[in-house]
């Protein structure tokens, strides 16, 4: 091969590696202490309860959508997002059911029947529960700065692509709990979730993860 | 019979006039509006979020996603065009779309006549006609 083709190529490897690795952060090769890390906070992690906002970023449309809610996870698979920003909007995840109940009506169903609805929540409770790294769903890679990890995991099966071109968690790297979710999808839209105000190993009643 | 009914009412609709500012009356000012949105279809519900965005360039975009930020479709309007950018596949079926686009359309006069306006009185109540474009 020429030489100057080489290095074209060299740098276009090297431009690609540069995009793939996020802003502030660097790659951490050997992910195991991340991982025991996780293991750990999952094993002494009983319940999380936070507020959350979501942002929304319609960035050709040059707008955004902003809601508000209060997030519940219960060992071992229990989910309550509870939106009350725009509108109301309740989703309770337990076990392999899943409720929804908006303004109009309450529907329930098995998780196993809408992957789409759970993929998010499941997501979560494989990272709290030290899972996520090894869901076979999504390849990972873990990253690091002074306070963050940052887990991206990116779809493997084609159907999941559709929906999704990455999705990056962010941990800190004290408590390693998620504080920051951010989807991007294959159009460039973003959906943003921050965690605030979490209390770990708050009492939250099983009631509040009832099905009807 | 019950539709039968509800048909010979607006049979006896009577036409009258009215300011010729009322065609404008109906048709939506908007730079962007979010709206809590059911669509019942196929047999599913489905909710969640649907924003309508007015674009520079004169056409709008309607975009539906649910409360997590999973995106259902994204609709283009133009003046005498319509345009899927994004419909999940679930839903991306030919006569789905078409209705999506007509009732969607509907909200924003879209191929809708808006200088030819028949306006009829029935009691006390004034009911505004509006041409389909094509």
């Amino acid at each position: 091969m020429h030489k100057r083709w080489k290095l074209v190529l060299f740098f276009m490897a090297f431009t690609c590696l540069a995009f793939a690795q996020p802003k502030g952060f660097t790659i951490l090769q050997n992910d195991s202490s991340f991982r025991n890390k996780l293991a750990q906070t999952a094993k002494k992690t009983q319940t999380i309860k936070s507020e959350f906002t979501q942002e929304k970023n319609l960035n050709v449309l040059s707008e955004k959508i902003t809601s508000k809610g209060l997030f519940k996870f219960k060992k071992n698979n229990k989910v309550r997002m509870e939106y009350t920003q725009p509108f109301k909007y309740l989703l309770v995840i337990n076990g392999d059911k899943v409720m929804i109940k908006d303004a109009q009506k309450t529907n329930s169903f098995s998780s196993r029947s809408n992957k789409l609805f759970t993929v998010v929540n499941n997501i979560i409770i494989d990272c709290v529960q030290g899972t996520a790294p090894e869901n076979k769903e999504f390849k990972s890679v873990v990253f690091k700065n002074d306070k963050s990890y940052l887990l991206q995991l990116t779809p493997v099966k084609k159907e999941m692509k559709e929906y999704f071109a990455t999705i990056s968690l962010y941990l800190d790297t004290k408590e390693c709990s998620v504080v920051r979710i951010e989807m991007l999808e294959p159009s460039g839209y973003t959906t943003i979730i921050n965690f605030i105000n979490k209390e770990i190993n708050a009492i939250i009643p099983d009631t509040d993860f009832t099905i009807y | 019979m019950a539709s039968g009914c509800r048909q010979s009412q607006y049979l006896e609709l009577q036409n009258t006039t009215a300011p010729s500012s009322c065609n404008k009356l109906f048709i939506p000012e908007f730079e962007s509006v979010l709206y809590n949105s059911h669509i019942n279809v196929i047999g599913k519900h489905l909710s969640g979020l649907l924003l309508f965005k007015a674009m520079p360039d004169s056409s709008t975009r309607v975009v539906f996603s649910n409360e997590m930020g999973v995106k259902f479709f994204d609709f283009e309007f133009k003046a005498n065009d319509f345009h899927v950018i994004y419909c999940i596949k679930q839903l991306n079926k030919k006569s789905v779309i078409n209705q999506l686009e007509k009732d969607i359309g509907l909200l924003i006069f879209h191929r809708t006549d808006t200088s030819q306006l028949q306006i009829s009185r029935l009691n006390e109540e004034l009911y505004f006609g509006f041409k389909s474009g094509k």
